[in-house]
């Protein structure tokens, strides 16, 4: 892999700042999720999974889980990537964890805030593609595969949330179960419509 | 130039798609600002002070005061728009008045609420910039300006909310204005870093026409395409 392949074509500033608005997305979904009772895509699903069966919060789920994973990272994507990486998945335990403390989110429906939740933790995950960091494990592992064109990172994470979904149908009831889905098609479906290798890279300008 | 591919280089379905997603987003920024009872810029914070010291809910409002705008965007700026701008503008007014139904944001900081409700409206209004849709007047007046090469989105929906904030300061206290100007900020210095002429258009229309290299020539480039 080549140094032009890792960066984004953004300045590093421009990374920061859209990493941190795309941690703060995510955070949103997050929290949405996690006031429903919902479960999201990949390691963010198994976190929450995590979560609602233990006492231990969703941050320290979230790091446990992602930790094995930045070895990957830093063997295959590059020192740069596995700090953003680190970056976003270190804050974004803490803000999950601590922003109940000043924001409360009340939903009383759960396939609206299937919706509402998938679309902001899409776009999250879609920003962070997009400059080259990403949101846990799976997305490392499916951010791979794709660059080495082995499968779309979109459909390799469809296929592991198919998985997650398939274990939940144990865990909790039908109506949960139901609107993950709905939460799995909309994020999943975001990141396929507009995540194509090479599309959107910055034109240089002079 | 293919007639599936519109103008913003994207396939019907995704430009629909892409839409839907920036309109609950927008709205749920919204609706967070809304909880603390603070404004924003644009034709969405006429709408807010009026929908904070009348009776009539926001989303009335919102379409009274986008309606003039719609005359300007379908003279200047096409049908196709229009209709775009028309449906996500009754479309977001419709979510904010009625997703308390199912959803509710309340809070306990407003550095917070002004923080995550900027961010969610800015990314809101960068989607739908990018699909070439918007979600009132200003942001009407601001893309024909964009594209006439006269000024940049961001800088035009920084002078007209600076001067909706200090309408603002009339019927809101020191501490509600402050925040406001916050979010305003926030998305305002968003929307100037992202939104940048022809920077991220999609690369098949690059690959349609091989002449367009440099950003600038994709300018000329588009302006040709739009006026046919």
């Amino acid at each position: 892999m080549t140094k032009e392949q890792i960066q984004s074509g953004h300045t590093l500033i421009e990374d920061i700042i859209s990493i941190s608005i795309a941690v703060i997305m995510f955070t949103i979904g997050a929290l949405i999720f996690k006031e429903s009772q919902l479960i999201a895509s990949g390691t963010t699903g198994l976190s929450l999974i995590l979560t609602y069966k233990t006492d231990i919060g969703f941050g320290t789920w979230f790091s446990i889980v992602n930790a094995p994973f930045f070895i990957l990272a830093f063997m295959r994507m590059g020192l740069k990537f596995t700090i953003l990486t680190i970056f976003s998945i270190i804050s974004v335990s803490l803000l999950v964890d601590y922003s109940p403390l000043v924001i409360e989110i009340k939903s009383y429906n759960k396939f609206v805030s299937a919706i509402v939740g998938g679309i902001t933790i899409g776009l999250g995950m879609l920003i962070m593609f997009r400059h080259r960091s990403s949101m846990g494990a799976l997305s490392i592992l499916g951010m791979y595969l794709q660059d080495i064109k082995i499968i779309k990172a979109g459909k390799f994470m469809l296929s592991i949330d198919m998985a997650i979904m398939i274990i939940s149908f144990y865990l909790f009831d039908i109506e949960t179960v139901l609107a993950s889905t709905l939460t799995l098609v909309i994020s999943n479906g975001i990141l396929i419509m507009n995540h194509k290798e090479g599309r959107y890279s910055p034109n240089k300008t002079k | 130039m293919k007639k599936n591919i519109n103008q913003s280089g994207h396939s019907l379905i995704e430009d629909i798609f892409s839409i839907l997603c920036g309109i609950i987003v927008f709205s749920v920024g919204l609706l967070i600002i809304k909880s603390v009872g603070i404004i924003t810029g644009g034709t969405a914070g006429i709408s807010l002070i009026l929908s904070y010291i009348t009776d009539i809910s926001f989303g009335v409002w919102f379409v009274i005061v986008s309606a003039p705008f719609f005359i300007i965007s379908l003279i200047k700026l096409g049908i196709k728009f229009t209709i775009m701008t028309v449906s996500s503008i009754v479309i977001s007014s419709l979510i904010v008045d009625n997703l308390k139904i199912s959803m509710e944001f309340n809070h306990y900081g407003m550095f917070i609420s002004s923080l995550f409700g900027g961010i969610l409206i800015g990314v809101a209004i960068l989607i739908l910039a990018r699909h070439r849709a918007s979600l009132g007047g200003f942001y009407i007046l601001g893309v024909y300006l964009q594209d006439k090469n006269i000024m940049s989105m961001g800088k035009l929906a920084l002078i007209s909310d600076f001067i909706i904030m200090s309408i603002g300061y009339y019927f809101l206290n020191f501490e509600l204005i402050f925040f406001s100007l916050l979010t305003t900020i926030i998305y305002n210095v968003f929307l100037m870093i992202n939104h940048k002429p022809g920077r991220y258009l999609p690369n098949e229309i690059s690959k349609n026409k091989k002449t367009c290299k440099i950003s600038t020539k994709r300018n000329k480039q588009q302006g040709i395409i739009r006026k046919k």
